[in-house]
């Protein structure tokens, strides 16, 4: 599944807020290769998408928009977006253009007002051989214009939709179900092996279900339903971390979701391992298929990544989009040296931290 | 200077930091800017600590005041003395950011350039100003007028750097 477009408004923490996934021409030498569907080459879509931004700038809040608005049209449970609208009193409204596969564009367009009626309309076309994204959405059709409401207009999705939203508070719940045998027990191993080099071995349980054990030198740890059995067990915090991500990481390489969202799942872990980690994500994405990664660390920004994979999210009076690629227009300027230099105007003002130096030093002892 | 130089700036106010995002990119060297008032305040190391290798300081200060200038002449000491500081900048303002945007236009009076009820106003709609290249530019904004003054009185000590930051 593909997100090619994201309109907000009075939803979530957003006010008359868009974000777009699709780029302007083909980059030469990208270590992204066919960052477009497989058969049409003119509909260029952002394959990767990292996000960063300071702190409480809204990257979180456009995976949960997207992960709410997904579970919307699937599950047709009009409390995911009315439960979050800022003012009861304006109309609420979002637009997203999406595609599950290479033959149709779809949008999805929904209106609350203050006095609680829904509109919802769903818009589609077939994309051409040599169409882009801009070419489609000006083709784009109403359809399933006979059906009276909602929950009829989005039964024309079921069972379409695939996503995989992993959040920082959300733990290693991921295993607690893993009836598709996502997780793979190589990808786990290696993982907790980098981020621990004295685990021995980690391996799959044969006689309990969705149970694995970590050796180590001193005793075996069982990880069973996602939870490690013994609690005041040795393991860093970074290495918890990645028995998620060793999922995540399983997810792409089987396909088995098709959009990921990666929301800042390395806070506990190093820098070097965070860039290899997302290095092989990007390496493992399937054609026609999406990750989103949300993350503070600069040394990101020196991956050899196409410049437009990087989205910045601002917060001043509302959140704001700054695409670097508006800025630079050359791929072989250092987009590290243009962030320290904050000439996106995305640095967060530490000036309130500068006078608390004061405000401590009239604190009595 | 290098492009992996890192840049930021001390000012006194909002107004000042609102001038310098807007003019940073197009006319001058970007960088990350703090408000900070260096003649009043002293940059301790709590401050300096904070700064990358090799960072260039721009202290942008007013003259018309009347005051003591050994907090500032401390503060240029102490950055020029830390490991971390390639270079300081100084750029004394003649004699203040209203003064220097009617030095560099065509108007006669700060109001004019955002059409503020009072001379008093300008200030809060300068920084609600979404425009401000587009309102100086109406007024036939010259650049290389901006920052360009030599300072006078107790400031006449201070050179004025800012053509290290300008763009040609």
């Amino acid at each position: 599944m593909i997100v090619m477009n994201l309109e907000l408004d009075n939803l979530f923490a957003f006010e008359n807020f868009k974000i777009n996934f699709s780029y302007p021409k083909k980059i030469v030498n990208s270590t992204i290769p066919n960052e477009h569907l497989v058969n049409k080459p003119n509909f260029r879509y952002k394959k990767v998408n990292i996000l960063m931004g300071s702190n409480a700038s809204g990257k979180t809040s456009v995976g949960t928009a997207l992960r709410e608005i997904f579970n919307f049209i699937s599950r047709k449970e009009l409390e995911r977006i009315t439960s979050k609208i800022k003012n009861p009193l304006k109309t609420a409204s979002f637009a997203i253009d999406f595609l599950f596969n290479e033959d149709e564009l779809y949008r999805v367009s929904f209106e609350y007002d203050s006095n609680k009626n829904t509109i919802v309309e769903i818009f589609s076309t077939k994309i051409g051989k040599g169409d882009s994204y801009e070419m489609c959405i000006k083709k784009l059709k109403p359809i399933m214009t006979e059906s009276v409401n909602y929950i009829e207009k989005f039964k024309y999705f079921d069972g379409r939709f695939g996503w995989l939203f992993t959040f920082p508070e959300q733990g290693s719940n991921f295993l607690v179900d893993d009836t598709d045998n996502i997780a793979n027990v190589e990808i786990l191993k290696y993982i907790l092996k980098t981020l621990d080099p004295s685990i021995l071995d980690v391996i799959k349980s044969t006689e309990v279900e969705n149970t694995y054990i970590i050796k180590l030198k001193q005793e075996d740890l069982v990880i069973q339903n996602g939870e490690i059995i013994k609690k005041e067990n040795i393991l860093s915090s970074g290495t918890k971390e990645g028995i998620n991500l060793s999922y995540v990481v399983s997810s792409i390489c089987k396909n088995s979701h098709g959009f990921y969202y990666c929301d800042e799942k390395f806070s506990y872990i190093q820098s070097d391992i965070e860039i290899a980690i997302l290095s092989l994500m990007i390496e493992l994405l399937k054609p026609n298929s999406q990750l989103f990664f949300t993350t503070h660390n600069l040394d990101v920004l020196e991956m050899t990544l196409p410049i437009h994979s990087f989205t910045f999210l601002k917060k001043e009076q509302k959140i704001e989009v700054v695409y670097p690629t508006d800025i630079i227009k050359k791929n072989d300027k250092s987009l590290r040296n243009a962030v320290k230099n904050d000439i996106f105007g995305i640095a967060p003002n530490i000036d309130l931290l500068f006078e608390l130096q004061e405000v401590c030093a009239d604190v009595k002892e | 200077m290098s492009k992996n130089d890192t840049y930021i700036y001390f000012t006194e106010g909002e107004c000042e930091k609102k001038a310098i995002d807007t003019l940073k990119n197009t006319h001058l060297q970007s960088g990350k800017i703090r408000v900070y008032n260096v003649l009043q305040k002293p940059i301790t190391d709590y401050i300096i600590r904070q700064f990358k290798e090799k960072s260039i300081v721009i202290l942008v200060f007013d003259t018309d005041v009347n005051i003591n200038i050994d907090i500032l002449q401390k503060n240029i000491d102490r950055l020029n003395s830390a490991k971390n500081i390639k270079k300081v900048i100084l750029i004394p303002q003649v004699k203040n950011l209203e003064e220097e945007i009617i030095y560099s236009t065509n108007i006669k009076a700060i109001r004019q350039l955002l059409n503020s009820k009072s001379n008093k106003d300008f200030k809060t709609d300068f920084i609600n100003c979404n425009n401000v290249l587009d309102k100086l530019t109406d007024a036939n904004f010259d650049f290389s007028k901006f920052w360009s003054q030599s300072p006078t009185g107790v400031f006449r000590i201070f050179r004025n750097d800012s053509n290290q930051i300008k763009k040609s």
